[in-house]
């Protein structure tokens, strides 16, 4: 009882008023704030150095500036750079390029998120036909237009290409792995079911097609006609296009018009109600195994598609709908900002080179990517390859008709996670289309508010 | 009343060294905990009221922001909801199934080492090998699963890209990971049980059901909490697993708590929203352990 008297006395007095020692977490809490916001972010950058990440020199090279390349290519495309790059070290003796490589384009982005933080940048940097964008928006890139030279002019890119990398007159991002999706369909199956051996030329064909496949066996398996996709919004987004519909008009939503709804609609109704196609775990494994007719896959994965399938098979461009939907994708190389001069300069030495000659010409033939350079464009090396295998020429010739991303895409990080999140729920979970595009544009609403402003000064309409 | 003689120099000398020794002792932990626990709390918590993008020069002070529209949204109610479906399921199934096995293997057996070794080691492998290997034993074209269905007639799920049957997929791989050390531990809990009274229990009549029951579970119960609370953090951190299997899809069939702070810092740029969930996790930890404390711990007999 008077335990209690004694509780409830102590608790009545700091319900009615702070007690001393929430007066001094408060305080805490007050003082703590600015110290605790100096510690995030890289505060005032102008004229701003910042160190190289470590990694290993070899005694030869250590008279030499140092240049770090983080890239994305991983297993042959790795190996394919290293020799460009032993080839580079073996042409001049000032600079000394490391590769540092990372999983993928997600890995490289959130390595160099984190390095900002920690106040070391690399050089070059292997980023993503979106991701490059995020870093322009905070200005962590350096403007390249003042590099070229009549050496190594603009011109030594594919035009096309350049352009996707250049905003308000400035490069900021030049091509390097650059890539269309293709359309692959096993021969072997169109055959025995009776179709043309050509990629159909509209979606409505290519579902009136699926009739044809459906319930055939083949290699032990029941054939579907198509295996989707759902880790990556890329093929919607040029499906979105062929429908006539788009992510975004600049930085307005345009998700939920008749067009873009009809898009995702013809997916479930392919998936759900006709049964045609799935959402695969491994759709290349699935088209290599036989298990699926068709996929929709990257230029950069004929190379391995070759190597893995037991079937002859073919290679066409996108279907159209109401008009043309090639999305282009793939990497590009940019040099960081917050670099000493000396680091951007020989960075530039080493993109120069990686970008001309022979080592272009490798690349290409190496990695299954399109040419995005002069030198690989014009190669007669390139040119062969198509000429015995016209399945490569196919990816080339796609680019006449290729497009960018989506300014929504491009600028707002949450875009492709959020269009993962609404393919899947098609997909996989048979959601209505309208719904779920909907729902993707309202949750996007507060992602399109965050980055308008600096979309607005930097890129402007 | 008793008066206290004034210290003498020498003792205080001593008093003083001894003090320089606790010091010098526990500086370098007290330190570690400073640095890598209670200023990353501190930190996430002033990210939690900031919008920022990780790469902007400086965050944006929002207040409650981040909280209030996180905590107001479908999709978070979701992953919460995914969140303790999943911590329910692989704590309570993982406990059930590891005192089953560890009262198996406490029979001695023959081949028990050899069994135990066995159920022990996915808990040492690496969480992203055992999900790279599950990811084709489910594959429902070539996988293992597809075998076994086959062989009673039926056709193997979408394990990993069907909405339902993601999170079930997920689920069995982290309680088949995790059961061998709960099992390892109760084995442990068993052998220590005193033998008299499992002893008497008997003598009295008690059947091997009853016994287990009445006497075992409550003499393991120090055992099983200590179980309940490292299990419940462990499957609220659970993210490897998740990550190569997943990514959370699809379509969030399978983002937990610990997938969406990873989700909204890495995937999405937002770091204050996923600095407010790592809060929301750290406070619902801390509510949960706080409340075994509370109340499970006083029906534990030690």
């Amino acid at each position: 009882m008077a335990d209690d008297r004694a509780r409830t006395s102590r608790a009545r007095p700091a319900a009615a008023s702070p007690s001393r020692r929430q007066l001094l977490g408060a305080g805490l809490l007050a003082a703590g704030t600015p110290l605790l916001g100096g510690c995030f972010g890289l505060g005032e950058t102008e004229g701003l150095v910042l160190e190289q990440p470590g990694g290993h020199v070899p005694a030869e090279f250590e008279d030499r500036q140092r240049v770090v390349i983080w890239s994305a290519y991983t297993a042959h495309n790795a190996e394919v750079i290293a020799a460009n790059i032993d080839a580079f070290h073996a042409a001049q003796d000032e600079i000394y390029a490391e590769v540092q490589i990372f999983d993928s384009y997600d890995g490289v982005e959130s390595k160099l998120s984190a390095s900002l933080q920690a106040r070391q940048v690399p050089d070059i940097v292997v980023l993503s036909d979106v991701v490059w964008n995020r870093f322009y928006l905070a200005e962590a890139l350096e403007p390249l237009t003042g590099y070229f030279d009549t050496s190594f002019d603009t011109d030594a890119f594919d035009e096309r290409f350049l352009d996707e990398g250049t905003v308000k007159d400035d490069i900021w991002w030049v091509p390097f792995g650059r890539s269309t999706p293709l359309f692959y369909y096993n021969r072997e199956i169109f055959e025995a079911v009776g179709l043309p051996d050509r990629a159909p030329e509209t979606y409505t064909e290519w579902s009136e097609w699926a009739k044809e496949v459906d319930g055939l066996e083949f290699d032990g398996n029941r054939v579907r006609m198509r295996a989707y996709i759902g880790g990556d919004d890329w093929y919607f987004s040029g499906a979105i296009r062929a429908f006539g519909g788009a992510y975004s008009d600049g930085l307005d939503m345009t998700l939920t018009t008749e067009e873009s709804i009809a898009a995702l609609e013809y997916d479930r109704k392919f998936i759900h109600d006709d049964g045609y196609g799935y959402l695969a775990a491994d759709a290349t494994g699935d088209f290599t195994s036989g298990a699926c007719a068709t996929v929709l896959q990257s230029t950069g994965t004929l190379s391995g598609i070759k190597e893995a399938a037991t079937f002859d098979f073919g290679c066409g461009f996108l279907p159209q709908e109401v008009t043309t939907g090639v999305p282009t994708g793939g990497g590009g190389l940019s040099i960081m900002r917050y670099a000493s001069a000396e680091r951007k300069q020989a960075a530039w030495e080493v993109i120069k080179f990686l970008s001309s000659g022979q080592a272009s010409v490798d690349w290409t033939l190496g990695s299954g990517y399109v040419p995005c350079t002069k030198d690989a464009v014009e190669s007669e090396e390139i040119a062969q390859r198509s000429a015995e295998d016209p399945r490569y020429q196919v990816a080339i010739d796609q680019l006449a008709i290729a497009q960018g991303p989506d300014i929504a895409r491009r600028f707002v990080p949450e875009m492709i996670v959020e269009a993962k999140n609404a393919i899947q729920s098609v997909y996989s979970a048979g959601e209505d289309a309208e719904k779920v595009l909907t729902r993707m544009e309202k949750e996007l609403e507060p992602a399109v508010d965050r980055v308008r402003e600096k979309y607005e000064q930097r890129v402007g309409e | 009343m008793t008066l206290r003689a004034p210290e003498r120099p020498a003792r205080r000398a001593r008093r003083r060294r001894g003090y320089a020794l606790f010091a010098l002792f526990a500086f370098p932990n007290l330190a570690l905990i400073a640095v890598f626990a209670y200023w990353p709390i501190l930190a996430n918590l002033y990210l939690s009221l900031t919008s920022w993008d990780f790469i902007s020069p400086e965050p944006l002070y929002v207040g409650l922001t981040n909280y209030t529209s996180m905590l107001a949204s479908p999709s978070f109610h979701k992953v919460l909801w995914v969140s303790v479906v999943w911590v329910v399921v692989v704590v309570g199934i993982s406990l059930v199934l590891g005192v089953l096995l560890a009262l198996l293997f406490s029979r001695k057996l023959p081949g028990t080492s050899a069994v135990t070794g066995i159920v022990f080691t996915p808990h040492v492998v690496s969480g992203a090998a055992i999900a790279v290997v599950w990811l084709f034993i489910f594959d429902p074209n070539y996988g293992l699963a597809r075998v076994v269905f086959e062989a009673f007639g039926a056709d193997s799920p979408d394990w990993t890209t069907d909405a339902d049957w993601a999170l079930p997929a997920l689920l069995i791989v982290s309680i088949w990971k995790g059961v061998g050390f709960v099992s390892i531990v109760y084995l442990a809990g068993i052998q220590g049980l005193p033998t008299d009274v499992l002893e008497a229990a008997r003598l009295d009549g008690a059947g091997p059901v009853q016994t287990f029951l009445r006497v075992m579970l409550p003499l393991l119960s120090p055992t099983t909490f200590f179980l309940v609370i490292t299990q419940t953090i462990g499957a609220f951190q659970a993210f490897d697993i998740i990550a190569v299997m997943t990514s959370g899809g699809p379509a969030s069939a399978t983002t937990t708590l610990s997938w969406f702070i990873y989700e909204q810092a890495f995937l999405r740029s937002n770091v204050g929203l996923s600095a407010a969930a790592g809060t929301v996790m750290f406070v619902l930890l801390m509510l949960i352990t706080a409340l075994q404390f509370r109340f499970v711990e006083k029906r534990v007999h030690y």
